[in-house]
Protein backbone atom coordinates (compact mmCIF):
# COMPACT_ATOMS: atom_id res chain seq x y z
CA UNK A 1 0.00 0.00 0.00
CA UNK A 2 1.38 3.31 -0.98
CA UNK A 3 1.78 6.10 1.42
CA UNK A 4 2.65 9.75 0.97
CA UNK A 5 6.16 8.91 2.02
CA UNK A 6 6.44 6.88 -1.16
CA UNK A 7 6.87 10.12 -3.02
CA UNK A 8 10.30 10.46 -1.57
CA UNK A 9 11.38 6.99 -2.68
CA UNK A 10 14.19 6.97 -5.24
CA UNK A 11 12.87 6.79 -8.76
CA UNK A 12 14.49 5.11 -11.75
CA UNK A 13 16.81 7.48 -13.50
CA UNK A 14 16.74 7.82 -17.21
CA UNK A 15 20.14 7.12 -18.68
CA UNK A 16 19.79 10.15 -20.92
CA UNK A 17 21.29 10.66 -24.31
CA UNK A 18 24.56 9.11 -23.34
CA UNK A 19 22.93 5.73 -23.30
CA UNK A 20 20.37 5.45 -26.09
CA UNK A 21 19.44 1.94 -25.12
CA UNK A 22 16.01 0.97 -23.86
CA UNK A 23 15.02 2.44 -20.59
CA UNK A 24 13.45 0.16 -18.16
CA UNK A 25 11.25 1.50 -15.46
CA UNK A 26 10.36 -0.42 -12.44
CA UNK A 27 6.76 -1.09 -11.48
CA UNK A 28 4.94 2.05 -10.39
CA UNK A 29 4.35 1.53 -6.81
CA UNK A 30 3.79 5.25 -6.02
CA UNK A 31 0.86 7.38 -7.38
CA UNK A 32 2.84 10.49 -6.42
CA UNK A 33 3.43 12.07 -9.82
CA UNK A 34 -0.10 11.30 -10.97
CA UNK A 35 -1.75 12.71 -7.86
CA UNK A 36 0.48 15.76 -8.12
CA UNK A 37 -0.60 16.39 -11.67
CA UNK A 38 -4.23 15.89 -10.65
CA UNK A 39 -3.78 18.45 -7.93
CA UNK A 40 -2.22 20.85 -10.40
CA UNK A 41 -5.09 20.25 -12.81
CA UNK A 42 -7.60 20.92 -10.05
CA UNK A 43 -5.83 24.14 -9.10
CA UNK A 44 -5.73 25.20 -12.74
CA UNK A 45 -9.44 24.50 -13.08
CA UNK A 46 -10.21 26.47 -9.94
CA UNK A 47 -8.11 29.36 -11.14
CA UNK A 48 -9.83 29.21 -14.53
CA UNK A 49 -13.26 29.26 -12.90
CA UNK A 50 -12.24 32.14 -10.68
CA UNK A 51 -10.95 34.06 -13.69
CA UNK A 52 -14.19 33.35 -15.56
CA UNK A 53 -16.24 34.50 -12.58
CA UNK A 54 -14.20 37.67 -12.29
CA UNK A 55 -14.60 38.30 -16.01
CA UNK A 56 -18.36 37.83 -15.82
CA UNK A 57 -18.61 40.05 -12.76
CA UNK A 58 -16.43 42.62 -14.43
CA UNK A 59 -18.76 42.81 -17.43
CA UNK A 60 -21.32 44.83 -15.50
CA UNK A 61 -22.31 48.36 -16.40
CA UNK A 62 -19.83 50.63 -14.61
CA UNK A 63 -22.02 53.69 -15.19
CA UNK A 64 -24.98 52.00 -13.56
CA UNK A 65 -22.83 50.72 -10.73
CA UNK A 66 -21.59 54.25 -10.13
CA UNK A 67 -25.19 55.55 -10.16
CA UNK A 68 -26.19 52.97 -7.56
CA UNK A 69 -23.12 53.73 -5.47
CA UNK A 70 -23.95 57.44 -5.57
CA UNK A 71 -27.36 56.78 -4.01
CA UNK A 72 -25.66 55.86 -0.76
CA UNK A 73 -26.70 53.59 2.05
CA UNK A 74 -30.22 52.99 3.29
CA UNK A 75 -31.51 55.55 5.76
CA UNK A 76 -31.17 54.42 9.36
CA UNK A 77 -34.29 52.71 10.63
CA UNK A 78 -36.03 52.46 7.25
CA UNK A 79 -36.15 48.90 5.98
CA UNK A 80 -35.91 48.12 2.28
CA UNK A 81 -39.44 48.32 0.92
CA UNK A 82 -42.07 50.73 -0.37
CA UNK A 83 -41.13 53.44 2.10
CA UNK A 84 -37.40 53.51 1.47
CA UNK A 85 -35.29 56.00 -0.42
CA UNK A 86 -37.90 58.70 -1.15
CA UNK A 87 -36.86 61.22 -3.76
CA UNK A 88 -34.29 58.95 -5.39
CA UNK A 89 -34.45 57.81 -9.03
CA UNK A 90 -36.23 54.50 -8.32
CA UNK A 91 -35.55 52.79 -11.62
CA UNK A 92 -31.79 52.96 -11.24
CA UNK A 93 -32.16 49.88 -9.04
CA UNK A 94 -35.72 48.84 -9.83
CA UNK A 95 -34.79 47.56 -13.27
CA UNK A 96 -35.67 43.89 -12.77
CA UNK A 97 -32.02 43.06 -12.28
CA UNK A 98 -30.83 44.79 -9.12
CA UNK A 99 -34.35 44.99 -7.66
CA UNK A 100 -37.95 44.39 -8.69
CA UNK A 101 -38.75 46.31 -11.84
CA UNK A 102 -40.88 49.44 -11.70
CA UNK A 103 -42.41 50.95 -14.81
CA UNK A 104 -43.13 54.33 -13.25
CA UNK A 105 -42.14 55.50 -9.79
CA UNK A 106 -41.46 58.63 -7.81
CA UNK A 107 -42.02 60.69 -4.71
CA UNK A 108 -44.28 63.65 -4.07
CA UNK A 109 -43.34 66.21 -1.41
CA UNK A 110 -45.63 68.46 0.52
CA UNK A 111 -44.07 71.79 -0.40
CA UNK A 112 -41.27 73.44 -2.30
CA UNK A 113 -38.01 73.09 -0.38
CA UNK A 114 -39.63 70.70 2.05
CA UNK A 115 -38.60 67.20 2.88
CA UNK A 116 -42.03 66.35 4.23
CA UNK A 117 -43.82 63.83 2.01
CA UNK A 118 -47.32 64.27 0.62
CA UNK A 119 -49.10 61.00 1.40
CA UNK A 120 -52.43 60.21 -0.21
CA UNK A 121 -51.76 62.28 -3.31
CA UNK A 122 -53.47 61.12 -6.49
CA UNK A 123 -51.02 60.67 -9.35
CA UNK A 124 -53.09 60.55 -12.52
CA UNK A 125 -51.37 59.71 -15.77
CA UNK A 126 -52.80 59.83 -19.27
CA UNK A 127 -51.13 59.02 -22.57
CA UNK A 128 -51.69 60.36 -26.09
CA UNK A 129 -54.25 57.60 -26.76
CA UNK A 130 -56.25 58.56 -23.68
CA UNK A 131 -55.22 55.54 -21.60
CA UNK A 132 -55.34 56.39 -17.92
CA UNK A 133 -53.34 55.20 -14.94
CA UNK A 134 -53.75 56.01 -11.27
CA UNK A 135 -51.31 55.69 -8.40
CA UNK A 136 -51.57 56.98 -4.83
CA UNK A 137 -48.59 58.04 -2.77
CA UNK A 138 -47.88 56.16 0.43
CA UNK A 139 -46.92 57.66 3.76
CA UNK A 140 -43.36 58.27 2.54
CA UNK A 141 -44.71 60.13 -0.50
CA UNK A 142 -43.62 57.26 -2.75
CA UNK A 143 -45.70 55.70 -5.50
CA UNK A 144 -44.89 53.08 -8.10
CA UNK A 145 -46.48 51.24 -11.00
CA UNK A 146 -45.36 47.70 -11.78
CA UNK A 147 -44.79 46.72 -15.41
CA UNK A 148 -47.69 44.25 -15.35
CA UNK A 149 -50.03 47.00 -14.14
CA UNK A 150 -48.87 49.61 -16.58
CA UNK A 151 -51.51 50.95 -18.94
CA UNK A 152 -50.04 54.21 -20.23
CA UNK A 153 -47.26 54.31 -22.77
CA UNK A 154 -44.84 57.06 -23.71
CA UNK A 155 -45.46 59.92 -23.97
CA UNK A 156 -47.77 60.41 -20.99
CA UNK A 157 -48.74 63.40 -18.90
CA UNK A 158 -48.99 63.54 -15.11
CA UNK A 159 -51.48 65.34 -12.92
CA UNK A 160 -51.28 65.51 -9.12
CA UNK A 161 -54.23 66.06 -6.84
CA UNK A 162 -53.70 66.73 -3.17
CA UNK A 163 -55.98 65.16 -0.60
CA UNK A 164 -57.51 68.60 -0.13
CA UNK A 165 -58.04 70.11 -3.53
CA UNK A 166 -54.84 71.43 -5.00
CA UNK A 167 -54.18 70.14 -8.48
CA UNK A 168 -50.96 70.41 -10.44
CA UNK A 169 -50.51 69.38 -14.06
CA UNK A 170 -47.05 68.68 -15.38
CA UNK A 171 -46.15 71.00 -18.21
CA UNK A 172 -44.09 68.56 -20.27
CA UNK A 173 -44.93 64.96 -21.07
CA UNK A 174 -42.84 62.06 -19.84
CA UNK A 175 -41.16 60.74 -22.96
CA UNK A 176 -38.84 57.97 -21.94
CA UNK A 177 -37.92 57.59 -18.26
CA UNK A 178 -40.32 56.34 -15.63
CA UNK A 179 -38.27 57.59 -12.69
CA UNK A 180 -39.58 61.00 -11.68
CA UNK A 181 -36.30 61.85 -9.91
CA UNK A 182 -34.31 61.54 -13.13
CA UNK A 183 -35.57 65.02 -13.98
CA UNK A 184 -36.93 66.02 -10.57
CA UNK A 185 -33.70 65.88 -8.63
CA UNK A 186 -33.54 67.22 -5.09
CA UNK A 187 -31.63 70.27 -6.28
CA UNK A 188 -32.42 72.69 -9.07
CA UNK A 189 -30.05 72.85 -12.03
CA UNK A 190 -29.80 72.98 -15.78
CA UNK A 191 -31.20 69.43 -15.94
CA UNK A 192 -33.42 69.37 -12.88
CA UNK A 193 -36.64 71.12 -12.05
CA UNK A 194 -36.32 70.24 -8.40
CA UNK A 195 -38.48 67.85 -6.39
CA UNK A 196 -42.10 67.13 -7.21
CA UNK A 197 -44.13 69.10 -4.70
CA UNK A 198 -47.75 70.01 -4.10
CA UNK A 199 -47.63 73.53 -2.70
CA UNK A 200 -45.48 76.57 -3.14
CA UNK A 201 -47.33 78.11 -0.22
CA UNK A 202 -48.71 75.23 1.81
CA UNK A 203 -52.08 75.76 3.47
CA UNK A 204 -50.91 74.18 6.68
CA UNK A 205 -48.47 71.73 8.21
CA UNK A 206 -47.75 68.57 6.26
CA UNK A 207 -49.72 65.44 7.05
CA UNK A 208 -48.25 63.13 9.60
CA UNK A 209 -45.40 60.94 8.52
CA UNK A 210 -45.25 57.17 8.51
CA UNK A 211 -46.08 55.59 11.87
CA UNK B 1 39.09 82.06 -59.19
CA UNK B 2 35.89 80.17 -59.92
CA UNK B 3 33.24 79.77 -57.20
CA UNK B 4 32.71 76.28 -55.84
CA UNK B 5 30.25 74.12 -57.75
CA UNK B 6 27.82 74.04 -54.86
CA UNK B 7 27.36 77.80 -55.17
CA UNK B 8 26.07 77.32 -58.68
CA UNK B 9 23.18 75.32 -57.26
CA UNK B 10 22.47 77.80 -54.48
CA UNK B 11 20.62 80.43 -56.49
CA UNK B 12 18.27 78.12 -58.39
CA UNK B 13 17.33 76.38 -55.13
CA UNK B 14 16.77 79.74 -53.43
CA UNK B 15 14.51 80.94 -56.23
CA UNK B 16 12.54 77.69 -56.23
CA UNK B 17 12.06 77.96 -52.45
CA UNK B 18 10.83 81.53 -52.59
CA UNK B 19 8.37 80.70 -55.37
CA UNK B 20 7.06 77.70 -53.43
CA UNK B 21 6.63 79.79 -50.31
CA UNK B 22 4.70 82.46 -52.18
CA UNK B 23 2.40 79.91 -53.78
CA UNK B 24 1.92 78.10 -50.48
CA UNK B 25 0.93 81.29 -48.64
CA UNK B 26 -1.42 82.63 -51.25
CA UNK B 27 -5.15 82.40 -50.65
CA UNK B 28 -6.89 79.33 -51.93
CA UNK B 29 -9.87 79.69 -54.17
CA UNK B 30 -13.09 80.05 -52.14
CA UNK B 31 -15.07 76.85 -51.87
CA UNK B 32 -18.72 76.61 -52.75
CA UNK B 33 -20.92 77.47 -49.75
CA UNK B 34 -22.38 74.57 -47.80
CA UNK B 35 -26.06 73.83 -48.13
CA UNK B 36 -27.03 74.51 -44.55
CA UNK B 37 -30.62 74.28 -43.38
CA UNK B 38 -32.08 77.64 -42.45
CA UNK B 39 -30.90 78.83 -39.05
CA UNK B 40 -33.33 81.72 -38.99
CA UNK B 41 -36.28 79.32 -39.28
CA UNK B 42 -34.89 76.88 -36.74
CA UNK B 43 -36.68 78.39 -33.72
CA UNK B 44 -39.95 77.27 -35.29
CA UNK B 45 -38.56 73.75 -35.65
CA UNK B 46 -37.11 73.56 -32.14
CA UNK B 47 -40.37 74.78 -30.64
CA UNK B 48 -42.05 71.97 -32.55
CA UNK B 49 -39.62 69.42 -31.12
CA UNK B 50 -39.36 70.79 -27.59
CA UNK B 51 -42.03 68.74 -25.84
CA UNK B 52 -41.90 65.79 -28.19
CA UNK B 53 -38.15 65.16 -28.21
CA UNK B 54 -36.38 67.66 -25.97
CA UNK B 55 -37.71 66.70 -22.54
CA UNK B 56 -35.22 66.09 -19.74
CA UNK B 57 -35.72 62.33 -19.94
CA UNK B 58 -34.94 62.21 -23.67
CA UNK B 59 -32.89 64.55 -25.83
CA UNK B 60 -32.73 67.17 -23.11
CA UNK B 61 -29.81 65.21 -21.69
CA UNK B 62 -26.12 66.04 -22.08
CA UNK B 63 -25.26 62.43 -22.83
CA UNK B 64 -27.21 62.32 -26.08
CA UNK B 65 -25.78 62.78 -29.54
CA UNK B 66 -28.84 64.83 -30.41
CA UNK B 67 -28.92 67.33 -27.56
CA UNK B 68 -31.68 69.88 -27.49
CA UNK B 69 -31.62 72.96 -25.27
CA UNK B 70 -35.05 74.38 -24.59
CA UNK B 71 -36.90 76.49 -22.06
CA UNK B 72 -38.72 73.51 -20.58
CA UNK B 73 -35.86 71.04 -20.93
CA UNK B 74 -32.10 71.14 -20.68
CA UNK B 75 -30.79 74.66 -20.13
CA UNK B 76 -27.60 76.00 -21.59
CA UNK B 77 -26.82 78.62 -18.98
CA UNK B 78 -26.19 77.60 -15.40
CA UNK B 79 -28.34 80.60 -14.45
CA UNK B 80 -31.43 78.93 -15.88
CA UNK B 81 -33.50 75.96 -14.74
CA UNK B 82 -35.94 73.89 -16.79
CA UNK B 83 -39.39 75.39 -17.02
CA UNK B 84 -38.20 78.81 -15.94
CA UNK B 85 -38.46 81.09 -18.93
CA UNK B 86 -38.42 80.76 -22.68
CA UNK B 87 -35.82 79.15 -24.89
CA UNK B 88 -33.00 81.66 -25.26
CA UNK B 89 -31.31 82.69 -28.54
CA UNK B 90 -28.14 80.91 -27.37
CA UNK B 91 -30.18 77.75 -26.82
CA UNK B 92 -31.68 77.96 -30.30
CA UNK B 93 -28.16 78.32 -31.70
CA UNK B 94 -26.73 75.44 -29.68
CA UNK B 95 -29.63 73.18 -30.61
CA UNK B 96 -29.32 74.13 -34.29
CA UNK B 97 -25.67 73.09 -34.36
CA UNK B 98 -26.52 69.95 -32.41
CA UNK B 99 -29.10 68.93 -35.03
CA UNK B 100 -26.88 69.95 -37.94
CA UNK B 101 -23.78 68.40 -36.40
CA UNK B 102 -25.19 64.89 -36.21
CA UNK B 103 -24.63 64.12 -39.89
CA UNK B 104 -23.49 67.36 -41.53
CA UNK B 105 -22.56 65.96 -44.91
CA UNK B 106 -25.81 64.08 -45.26
CA UNK B 107 -27.80 67.07 -44.11
CA UNK B 108 -26.00 69.24 -46.67
CA UNK B 109 -26.92 66.70 -49.33
CA UNK B 110 -30.56 66.54 -48.27
CA UNK B 111 -30.82 70.34 -48.16
CA UNK B 112 -29.09 70.59 -51.55
CA UNK B 113 -31.75 68.23 -52.91
CA UNK B 114 -34.52 70.47 -51.52
CA UNK B 115 -35.33 67.92 -48.82
CA UNK B 116 -35.69 64.96 -51.12
CA UNK B 117 -35.37 61.55 -49.42
CA UNK B 118 -35.01 62.90 -45.87
CA UNK B 119 -34.69 59.40 -44.44
CA UNK B 120 -31.06 59.58 -45.38
CA UNK B 121 -30.85 61.35 -42.02
CA UNK B 122 -30.83 59.34 -38.81
CA UNK B 123 -32.85 62.17 -37.27
CA UNK B 124 -35.77 61.40 -39.57
CA UNK B 125 -35.40 57.63 -39.47
CA UNK B 126 -35.42 57.61 -35.66
CA UNK B 127 -38.39 59.93 -35.43
CA UNK B 128 -40.36 57.87 -37.94
CA UNK B 129 -39.33 54.66 -36.23
CA UNK B 130 -37.72 53.17 -39.32
CA UNK B 131 -34.58 52.88 -37.21
CA UNK B 132 -34.59 51.58 -33.63
CA UNK B 133 -35.63 54.34 -31.24
CA UNK B 134 -36.22 53.79 -27.52
CA UNK B 135 -39.61 55.48 -27.23
CA UNK B 136 -40.73 54.00 -30.55
CA UNK B 137 -42.42 55.78 -33.42
CA UNK B 138 -42.80 59.44 -32.55
CA UNK B 139 -43.94 60.89 -35.84
CA UNK B 140 -45.90 59.57 -38.79
CA UNK B 141 -45.09 60.56 -42.32
CA UNK B 142 -47.15 63.65 -43.03
CA UNK B 143 -48.10 64.56 -39.47
CA UNK B 144 -47.34 67.99 -38.04
CA UNK B 145 -43.90 67.19 -36.62
CA UNK B 146 -42.84 65.33 -39.73
CA UNK B 147 -44.03 68.17 -41.96
CA UNK B 148 -42.25 70.69 -39.76
CA UNK B 149 -38.94 68.88 -40.05
CA UNK B 150 -39.14 67.94 -43.72
CA UNK B 151 -40.32 71.37 -44.83
CA UNK B 152 -37.37 72.92 -42.98
CA UNK B 153 -35.00 70.53 -44.75
CA UNK B 154 -36.67 71.43 -48.03
CA UNK B 155 -35.84 75.08 -47.46
CA UNK B 156 -39.00 76.65 -46.04
CA UNK B 157 -40.19 75.52 -42.61
CA UNK B 158 -43.95 75.24 -42.47
CA UNK B 159 -45.08 77.60 -39.73
CA UNK B 160 -48.46 75.91 -39.53
CA UNK B 161 -46.96 72.45 -39.09
CA UNK B 162 -44.33 73.56 -36.59
CA UNK B 163 -46.85 75.43 -34.45
CA UNK B 164 -49.18 72.43 -34.52
CA UNK B 165 -46.26 70.22 -33.47
CA UNK B 166 -45.41 72.60 -30.64
CA UNK B 167 -48.94 72.32 -29.30
CA UNK B 168 -48.35 68.99 -27.59
CA UNK B 169 -50.63 68.70 -24.60
CA UNK B 170 -52.41 65.97 -22.70
CA UNK B 171 -55.67 64.79 -24.16
CA UNK B 172 -58.87 65.65 -22.34
CA UNK B 173 -59.23 62.98 -19.67
CA UNK B 174 -62.99 63.13 -19.89
CA UNK B 175 -65.27 62.42 -16.96
CA UNK B 176 -63.56 60.88 -13.91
Amino acid sequence: MSTPSDNTAPRPVSPGPVSPGPVTRGPVTSPGPRSRSRALLAIALLLGLAALGAAVAGCGDPTKEAEIEALGEEAFGVPVGPLHRPGQPCNVCHDGDTAREFAIAGTVYWALDSRAPAPGTRVDMIDADGNKQLAITNCAGNFFVLPEDRVVRYPYWVNLTAPGASEITMDSPVNGDGSCATCHHKTFGTRSTGRVYLYENPPGPPPSKCP
Amino acid sequence: MTPPRSLHLFFPVLVAGVVSAVIGCSETAPEAPLDLPSQSQFPLVLDGLERRCGTLDCHGTPGRNLRLYTGSGLRLSSEDIPGNGQTTPAEYDASYWSVYGLEPEIMNAVVADQGKDPERLTLIRKARGTESHKPGVLVQVGDATDDCLTSWLAGEASETACKASANFTAPDPGPP
